[in-house]
């Protein structure tokens, strides 16, 4: 459930700058496909992996043109996997594989290179018998509007979100806030400076010295 | 300052901002409610101005629902969540209101006509979560889609709207002679 269906959490962002012109659906399409999701692989280094895929289907990672680019808006699926092998499992099966490795050539330590190299080897022996954990966030691009909305209000993966949104489509976004709000309701220069330069109201109590530190209404 | 400074240094308005919402809402009252419904058989039992009407969007009622958590803003975190029917109204609500809380989120209902959206607004990312939108009536998906764009946008525009609405009012000498005086008093103020 989200921006398709069913109750939604999402966090609004603004395209800073002036909306896509020229062939910027060519464009697109080739830097979406770049940057398109493709699955972890037990043999990478890699712990998590980020990209685009369809916002209906995060299975769905081949995306054409009209996979996501409609009239006015652009819509995508952000799909986050990661490997997440528990510590304690982790650490059980490294004992007994560096147990083995020792009797196999007997010695009773291993070097520090010896122990990196295994913690690798058992770290991807579990994680081929695993799946990564997986993630689908959708997002929606109203292109005249700059308006983003991503459906999520985690701050982790909303940090994956605007790195892949910009890298993807060379154009910073800012997240909604009061600042951002007043700047788009059209506020002025003078006026903006006045807000940036408000401190908070006291509204419990007196005008007395504020309490804790807590600043006081300019 | 870069605008990230500038943004941080203005995140304090938006608890601030869920407190006069919350001061505003308990203006209205359930037989607003009704009133504002399209079908509405019985006239509004207030006048239209004390509903909420920024500029730009047409009036709406707005209720504070549960729960209601409040936070205060100090270097330690001190947080209560409070529960119930009417949590904005209890008498524990406005006891951490008198000791420096304020609201981090606001589970808010609003209705306009025959529509009515639910949602929780967070104070310092205005964040919007638990979102309940009016039923679609479209069914097919790409329709459907654009259906609910449509209609977060309608809350969005009514939430945004109250949102300068307040900016300007603190930006406005009327703040600091007149409404912060009151919702003081407000907060003072004992539960009946």
């Amino acid at each position: 459930m989200g921006l398709l269906g069913g109750s939604v959490s999402y966090t609004r962002f603004y395209v800073r700058g002036d909306a896509p012109s020229g062939n910027f659906r060519s464009r697109f399409e080739k830097a979406v496909a770049h940057d398109a999701f493709r699955p972890l692989a037990a043999e990478e280094e890699e712990d998590e992996r980020v990209g685009w895929c369809s916002i209906r289907d995060p299975f769905v990672i081949e995306l054409e043109r009209d996979d996501f680019l409609y009239a006015d808006h652009v819509h995508l699926g952000l799909r986050i996997d990661r490997w997440r092998v528990p510590r304690n499992l982790f650490k059980a099966h490294y004992a007994i594989a560096e147990r083995e490795l020792m009797d196999t050539q007997g010695i009773h330590r291993l070097s520090r290179s010896q122990k990196e190299d295994l913690q690798v080897f058992v770290m991807r022996r579990l994680r081929k018998q695993t799946i990564p954990a997986m993630r689908h966030v959708e997002l929606s691009w109203e292109l005249g509007t700059g308006l983003v909305r991503i459906a999520s209000t985690s701050k982790p993966v909303l940090a994956h979100a605007v790195i892949q949104f910009e890298k993807t489509f060379k154009l910073q976004i800012a997240e909604h806030g009061v600042l951002t709000g007043m700047e788009r309701a059209g506020f002025d220069e003078a006026r903006l400076t006045k807000l940036v330069a408000l401190q908070p109201a006291r509204l419990h109590a007196e005008d007395e010295p504020a309490k804790r530190g807590a600043k006081a209404e300019g | 300052m870069d605008l990230l400074d500038q943004i941080d240094g203005v995140r304090f308005l938006g608890r601030e901002w869920l407190l006069y919402l919350w001061y505003e809402s308990e203006r209205m009252g359930a037989d607003d409610r009704d009133a504002l419904r399209a079908d509405a058989t019985v006239p509004l039992v207030r006048p239209p101005q004390e509903l909420f009407t920024p500029p730009g969007v047409d009036p709406f009622a707005l209720y504070v629902t549960s729960p209601l958590v409040l936070e205060a803003r100090f270097d330690v975190v001190e947080r209560v969540s409070i529960t119930g029917t009417e949590p904005s109204e209890s008498n524990e609500a406005r006891s951490a209101l008198r000791e420096g809380k304020l609201p981090a989120k606001l589970k808010l209902e609003i209705v306009r006509g025959e529509r009515d959206w639910a949602c929780t607004l967070d104070g310092d990312t205005l964040s919007l979560s638990a979102v309940r939108l009016p039923a679609e009536l479209k069914k097919e998906e790409d329709a459907a889609l654009e259906e609910r764009l449509f209609l977060m946008a309608e809350l969005e525009g009514m939430l945004d709207a109250l949102l300068q609405q307040y900016v300007e009012l603190r930006l406005s000498k009327r703040f600091a002679s007149t409404v912060r005086p009151a919702m003081r008093e407000w907060i003072l103020s004992d539960i009946a």
